[in-house]
């Protein structure tokens, strides 16, 4: 059972893991190449595929831009599919620690392939430190995939370690925690996205809830903590 | 490997095949090395096994963009050859071409790296790599049956591949 919900949150989130606070259906826009592709599959129409100028360089997009051009699904069902997923991994599990432990492992295999989107559809290229990769993910990742926008504050002296602010979080619209789940961490999957996909680009974090706004605090807060960089190594043994 | 003669005059490239291919073969490996993607369209010569060409290629592209990194008239860093980068950082390689083909190479922040070898009258291959990446984001990386890490058995990433490179220039 576990399992098929992790296949279905999977599909369903990778699938569509923008969302928008409205009450329309989800809508394709057309100057999107993907979404192209995608209603020409499904219309089985053949897609004109003229190339686009290949001389010109495209600089990094803002995350209201790509929000803006990418397929949308309706907000209140995100929230709703989310919150079955949560109820029934307590069903599931009935320990809170499990629950909080696999939801971040859910959002990490997110996190592993979400990353590529991201670079994909933005444009970043390598930030130079980990500054500029905290500010990329509060305000074009965050923008870009929840469609609300993050603040970094809280830096350390020496720039490992931040504080990622939302004020607005749509997985918890409707949402209350009751007394017997009490040491949950509701948006778990948000720390195990961080940490996937900023794994991927050789960074190892550690990312906690400071603050939760079900556990009565005014404000959602993360901690991102960078634990090293990993560079690239040559990955065969001998030169066979 | 084929040595032509002592002469000046470099052999006159390869026309177009009638298959209405414009590229060679692709490769795309991860960042372990794992050859996730090979695709060939139109390779009259093949000298090595698949696992040594693979290998190959990858180690070609690794110490390349090592070299070119490390050359960089540019760059305030006094590095070593050989020291690992993270992936991404310094200058990279973006083409080389020879008499007889041009490879395009792209890779991504997160390891991710494309090949396309075509002829060698291609021009500036970058916006058709990146809208390859992006082909693998959508059938690849949202496909929930596939494993990152693993070698791609999509059909429906190599059919909209083979639709993209036949429109190639």
């Amino acid at each position: 059972m576990g399992r098929c919900i992790r296949l279905v949150l999977l599909a369903l989130v990778s699938a569509c893991l923008s969302s928008r606070r409205s009450q329309s259906r989800t809508s394709f826009s057309s100057d999107n190449r993907s979404a192209d592709l995608i209603s020409a599959q499904l219309t089985g129409t053949k897609l004109d595929l003229q190339s686009r100028p290949m001389s010109r360089v495209v600089g990094p997009r803002s995350g209201d831009a790509i929000f803006a051009s990418v397929e949308r699904v309706n907000a209140e069902l995100f929230t709703l599919t989310y919150g079955a997923i949560v109820r029934q991994l307590l069903t599931d599990l009935e320990e809170v620690d499990e629950v909080n432990k696999q939801l971040d492992q859910m959002g990490y295999n997110i996190g592993i392939r979400l990353i590529d989107e991201f670079l994909a559809k933005s444009n970043v290229t390598r930030c130079v430190d980990f500054r500029e990769t905290a500010e990329v993910i509060a305000k074009v990742g965050f923008k870009m995939f929840l469609g609300v926008t993050a603040s970094v504050t809280n830096w350390d002296a020496d720039g490992t370690c931040c504080s990622i602010v939302l004020e607005d979080n749509p997985l918890v619209d409707f949402v209350e925690l009751p007394d017997t789940c009490q040491g949950l961490y509701y948006c778990n999957i948000l720390s195990g996205v961080i940490r996937g996909a900023l794994e991927m680009v050789s960074m190892k974090t550690e990312v906690t809830w400071l603050r939760d706004m079900l556990r009565g605090d005014d404000i959602f807060e993360l901690q991102v903590k960078l634990l090293k960089q990993v560079p690239e190594e040559y990955p065969y043994k001998d030169d066979e | 490997m084929q040595f032509f003669g002592g002469s000046d005059i470099s052999p006159s490239p390869p026309a177009p095949t009638a298959s209405g291919h414009n590229a060679h073969m692709m490769y795309m490996f991860n960042r372990n090395g794992v050859c996730l993607f090979y695709r060939e369209w139109n390779r009259p010569l093949r000298t090595l096994n698949p696992q040594q060409d693979h290998k190959l290629m990858f180690g070609l592209l690794f110490s390349l963009k090592s070299l070119t990194a490390k050359m960089d008239p540019t760059s305030a860093e006094k590095g070593n050859l050989g020291v690992p980068q993270l992936p991404g950082q310094g200058c990279s390689f973006h083409s080389f071409r020879t008499n007889t083909y041009k490879l395009s190479f792209m890779e991504s922040p997160s390891g991710i790296k494309i090949i396309l070898v075509t002829h060698p009258r291609t021009g500036d291959l970058r916006e058709a790599l990146k809208y390859i990446y992006n082909l693998y984001v959508e059938y690849v990386a949202k496909n929930p049956v596939y494993a990152p890490g693993t070698p791609i058995k999509c059909e429906l990433f190599n059919t909209n591949l083979d639709q993209y490179v036949r429109s190639i220039s």
